[in-house]
């Protein structure tokens, strides 16, 4: 749906560093890369923002 | 015990303690988890959620919001009111918030809270609570955890300590006088390639007495201040203890 605040196994605060994550990313930019520059260490707080999927722009198109 | 610095910053701070043991380390580790006070919101009043999203489910992300307390002023029980008024079209941060109080703020800035579309409008009033970790993890203030150190044992002759030397992939050891030293012994990742290239001549073995201890703040406090409350909190509870010994005499 949306990012969510926090990674679900340690706890510490992913959903602040997903804008730069995509817009990096998009830009051609290896995730691996973007990840380490962001500080990311752990694999725990990396699968967050590498599955994470943003259906909720999707998901206003139908809002009334 | 002898304690050294490693690394500190405002997030984490890591140290390496020697002469201790893992009853010790354990009670500092869960006591930081259980026993530090800290703010989270913890009621909400819904007056208006126009957005995609469910009254609970941004609730929930509310609460998980890291907040910026001073243990001088916040003690456990006390609240503080914040408010997060929007409308679209616009993606709400934590920024957003606002805060009552001038000292409290969420430390971690640009999470988004909810996307609003053109005209949709949340208003939500929130009220802060200081409470514990024992309570719910929204409440823990650090990730903390502690690692026993490595060493290598047995000795070995210069043509395979060069062996044993070239295997480490981190190649943080170094031979001095028929022994292979572990140098850092915090970037040891326990991989046993050491041990594999001596051909059984070195063992290697966990320490027992000294011990890495990492604590990485979620943002409510300083990483130093949760090894300092959560001390407090031991001393508290053994104080306590010894209170009620003293009613037995």
């Amino acid at each position: 749906m949306i990012i969510p605040v926090r990674c679900f196994s340690c706890g510490s605060v992913v959903g602040d560093l997903h804008k730069k994550f995509e817009e990096e990313v998009r830009k051609g930019k290896n995730p691996k890369e973007v990840l380490d520059e962001m500080g990311v260490k752990r694999y725990c707080c990396r699968r967050m923002l590498l599955t994470h999927v943003e259906v909720i722009d999707d998901l206003m198109k139908f809002s009334i | 015990m002898n304690i050294r610095k490693i690394e500190e910053n405002e997030k984490i701070c890591v140290l390496k303690i020697i002469g201790t043991n893992t009853k010790v380390m354990n009670a500092i580790r869960r006591c930081a988890m259980s026993d530090v006070p800290v703010l989270a919101v913890e009621n909400i009043a819904i007056h208006k959620n126009s957005s995609v999203l469910f009254d609970e489910y941004i609730g929930m992300r509310l609460a998980l919001l890291p907040i910026k307390t001073d243990p001088k002023i916040y003690k456990k029980g006390d609240k503080v009111k914040l408010v997060l008024k929007e409308r679209g079209p616009k993606v709400v941060t934590s920024a957003d918030i606002k805060c009552s109080d001038p000292n409290v703020e969420i430390t971690a800035k640009d999470v988004p809270i909810v996307k609003l579309k053109d005209g949709q409008q949340i208003f939500f009033e929130m009220e802060a609570v200081v409470d514990t970790g024992r309570e719910h993890a929204k409440w823990q203030p650090a990730l903390i955890a502690y690692y026993e150190l490595p060493k290598l044992d047995g000795e070995v002759d210069e043509k395979t300590a060069k062996n044993v030397l070239n295997s480490c992939p981190k190649k943080i050891l170094e031979y001095r006088a028929g022994k292979v030293l572990i140098e850092r012994p915090e970037s040891c990742d326990l991989c046993f390639c050491c041990e594999e290239a001596s051909n059984g001549k070195l063992k290697l073995n966990l320490t027992n007495n000294s011990f890495i201890l990492k604590v990485e703040t979620y943002g409510s406090l300083k990483p130093a201040l949760v090894l300092e409350k959560a001390i407090e909190a031991i001393r508290e509870r053994c104080e306590k203890f010894e209170d009620e010994l003293k009613k037995l005499k």
